[in-house]
């Protein structure tokens, strides 16, 4: 098992009377600036801190105008942790390929992130969340096309010797030639996420990428994704490999199960009543229409439409509670999943960094070994012990 | 309603009447099938022709459109197929900026041109309410601005989706007309910055129709398009919001039957 510790960077001040939209319009005269330079550097020295209790990786994600996420750039972050940790594997969920032009740089800079690192990065390709594309103008239509072709691009950057001509339907280039190269051969590992689009469990499957799916739905349809991904891993003719599977959600570990419901209830309804509201976008041709359609059917299962606590954790949105009960749901998951990789996210809303500290702590001292100690080897996939599914 | 082979792009065509050809494109909504404007300009003596556009309803996509210039080209096409050496050509918000854009790069092929609640220019002043629904946006708002009297649209649309259709198969038209829409109009936003210049290729004699209440696409984008297509005029119709040939199809298509039968009685065109 690989235990991540991941951030989000929320913006933890918004003012009671906010109400509004969280995504792309949220006013930013509701960002202080002065306060953010505590803020920045707390979250920064969390990670440092998951680094030195024996996490194996810290995780990054990338949102653009909203106090959800305070990463319109994670390489600017990843790039600090880079120097500031030792061991952690640097993850960075983001890189949203279609917004940046040219998606070039996003093989220089991670290369950058890979070398100053030593070879720890973990590297995400991602399409992008709906709203960035009403922040950045790019049309939502071309953003599957647009992220394929970027992810060749940037696989050719890294492979291939340079310098190269690249000439795709949007990006085209006469010189392809980054510098540096990144150190890790033939390069960092590749994290895609999603929603449970077909397309993209394919792409992972055809090419060893890494997979992990949003935890805003409730736990059946995070479930029936893993197994759609452990089938389409499996029906590529690939071996079962928790390894490249990622679960991820919220967690919050304290002495007792009533300790950590009072320490952590109003910041998980910070995080889906302030700073959720205004993601629930349905972008014209960003999704297939019968992905859409369906999507938007299930919108009673979404986070915010979940409003009591006790379903909030019947729904597996969060893992909230003692050492104990947090090791036995976590283990249950997992077992769930077949997911190798636990994405936790360990400060999440409003929560001030001594929670997230203490978390952390707990998490680490009381929870991760026996995890491990579970799972010596990972989880063993469902599909691995029937009769049919006997790649082992 | 018929399908034909736009090269390669199956599409469905409705057609209605007889007599000189009208064709008639369009808006986002989709509205083509047995809609009470077809049989007002049939019975005024047209021969409506109503393709639905790669993407819409019915027809197939055509993933590689990229902006404005790609439909312009596929609807010449449509005309060969169907045809047309020239037509009356009709054109209602998304196809009124199309008709505007075919009128500039093939005026051989348009007769007379009447764009109603054509969207295509950008108009500082006012602008395109968004339609995208980003976050924030406002549904009750947008839809009041398209429908200010509030008529029932469901109802005024239901020919399109035939007898006994599917729950969802209006959201699904949606659905589909929205990607095509942002496929040409995500960002320059619902226009064309070069058409606005290239107003005066226009050779057809124009009128521009525009819903007096019309708060989506405000009636200045019609003053707009009245001032740069030489000779073109004005004409707003009262109490009427974007949407003039589904919320008032008698009215709307006495307009342009009338329009039609002055430049035929002033300007000579031929009835084909």
């Amino acid at each position: 098992m690989q235990f991540y510790s991941m951030t989000f960077m929320p913006w933890p001040h918004l003012p009671e009377d906010y109400g509004g939209s969280a995504w792309v319009v949220c006013p930013n005269d509701n960002y202080d600036p002065v306060l953010g330079t505590d803020t920045y550097r707390g979250y920064l020295d969390l990670l440092v801190q998951a680094d030195e209790l024996g996490f194996d990786g810290i995780a990054l994600n990338e949102h653009h105008q909203t106090p959800y996420c305070g990463m319109p750039s994670p390489n600017l972050i990843a790039a600090i942790v880079a120097r500031t940790t030792q061991r952690a594997r640097i993850l960075v969920l983001g890189n949203a390929l279609p917004l940046y032009n040219p998606p070039l740089r996003v093989a220089e800079e991670y290369a950058m992130i890979d070398v100053i690192s030593g070879g720890r990065l973990e590297a995400g390709m991602v399409v992008g969340d709906m709203p960035g594309y009403y922040s950045y103008g790019i049309n939502p239509t071309e953003a599957r096309a647009r992220f394929n072709e970027a992810l060749e691009l940037i696989r050719q950057a890294w492979t291939r010797p340079g310098p190269f001509e690249f000439s795709g339907e949007y990006y085209r280039y006469q010189h392809v030639n980054p510098w540096p190269r990144p150190v890790q051969t033939p390069h960092p590992p590749i994290w895609v996420p999603g929603l449970g689009s077909p397309d993209t469990m394919k792409l992972c499957a055809e090419n060893d990428f890494h997979y992990v799916t949003l935890p805003f739905f409730h736990r059946d349809f995070v479930e029936k994704n893993y197994a759609s991904f452990r089938r389409t891993w499996l029906d590529a003719g690939r071996a079962p490999d928790p390894s490249r599977l990622g679960l991820l959600f919220p967690i919050y570990v304290a002495e007792t199960d009533a300790e950590a419901r009072a320490q952590f209830e109003q910041h998980y309804w910070y995080f889906t009543r302030r700073l959720l509201p205004g993601i629930q976008v349905n972008t014209p041709g960003y999704t297939a229409e019968a992905a859409l359609l369906r999507m938007m059917t299930q919108m009673d299962s979404f986070m915010t439409s979940v409003t009591d606590w006790e379903d909030v954790i019947a729904g597996g949105y969060v893992l909230a509670g003692s050492p104990e009960t947090v090791t036995e749901r976590l283990c249950e998951r997992i077992e769930t999943s077949g997911a190798g990789n636990f994405l936790g996210v360990f400060q999440l809303g409003s929560m001030p960094y001594g929670l997230a500290a203490r978390n952390h702590e707990l998490f680490a001292t009381d929870v991760m070994p026996k995890v491990r100690k579970e799972f010596p080897n990972g989880p063993v996939w469902a599909e691995a012990t029937t009769a049919s599914g006997g790649v082992r | 309603m018929r399908t034909e082979n736009v090269d390669g792009h199956r599409i469905r065509v409705h057609e209605q009447g007889s007599g000189q050809p009208l064709v008639y494109l369009h808006s986002g909504s989709g509205e083509v099938g047995p809609m009470p404007i077809f049989a007002g300009l049939a019975d005024a003596g047209f021969r409506v022709l109503a393709p639905e556009l790669p993407g819409f309803g019915e027809s197939d996509k055509a993933p590689r459109w990229r902006r404005i210039e790609d439909v312009v080209l596929h609807l010449r096409r449509t005309f060969d197929v169907l045809e047309l050496d020239s037509a009356v050509l009709v054109g209602s918000s998304f196809g009124g900026w199309l008709a505007a854009e075919l009128a500039v790069w093939f005026p051989e092929r348009v007769r007379a041109l009447v764009l109603v609640d054509a969207i295509g220019l950008r108009v500082d002043e006012a602008p395109i309410s968004d339609v995208f629904g980003g976050p924030g946006s406002d549904v009750e708002e947008l839809l009041y601005r398209a429908n200010p009297h509030g008529r029932d649209m469901a109802a005024l649309m239901a020919p399109v989706y035939g007898d006994d259709p599917p729950a969802d198969l209006p959201l699904r038209y949606q659905i589909r007309g929205m990607e095509v829409l942002a496929k040409v109009g995500w960002n320059p936003y619902m226009h064309n910055p070069l058409l606005a210049e290239r107003l005066t290729l226009i050779s057809a004699p124009t009128l521009v129709l525009w819903g007096a209440d019309d708060h989506l696409v405000p009636p200045a984008h019609g003053e707009r398009y009245a001032a740069g297509i030489p000779g073109a005029r004005l004409e707003l119709i009262p109490d009427c919001g974007h949407l003039p040939a589904i919320e008032q199809p008698e009215t709307t298509a006495s307009l342009v039957t009338a329009f039609v039968a002055e430049q035929r009685a002033t300007a000579g065109i031929a009835v084909s």
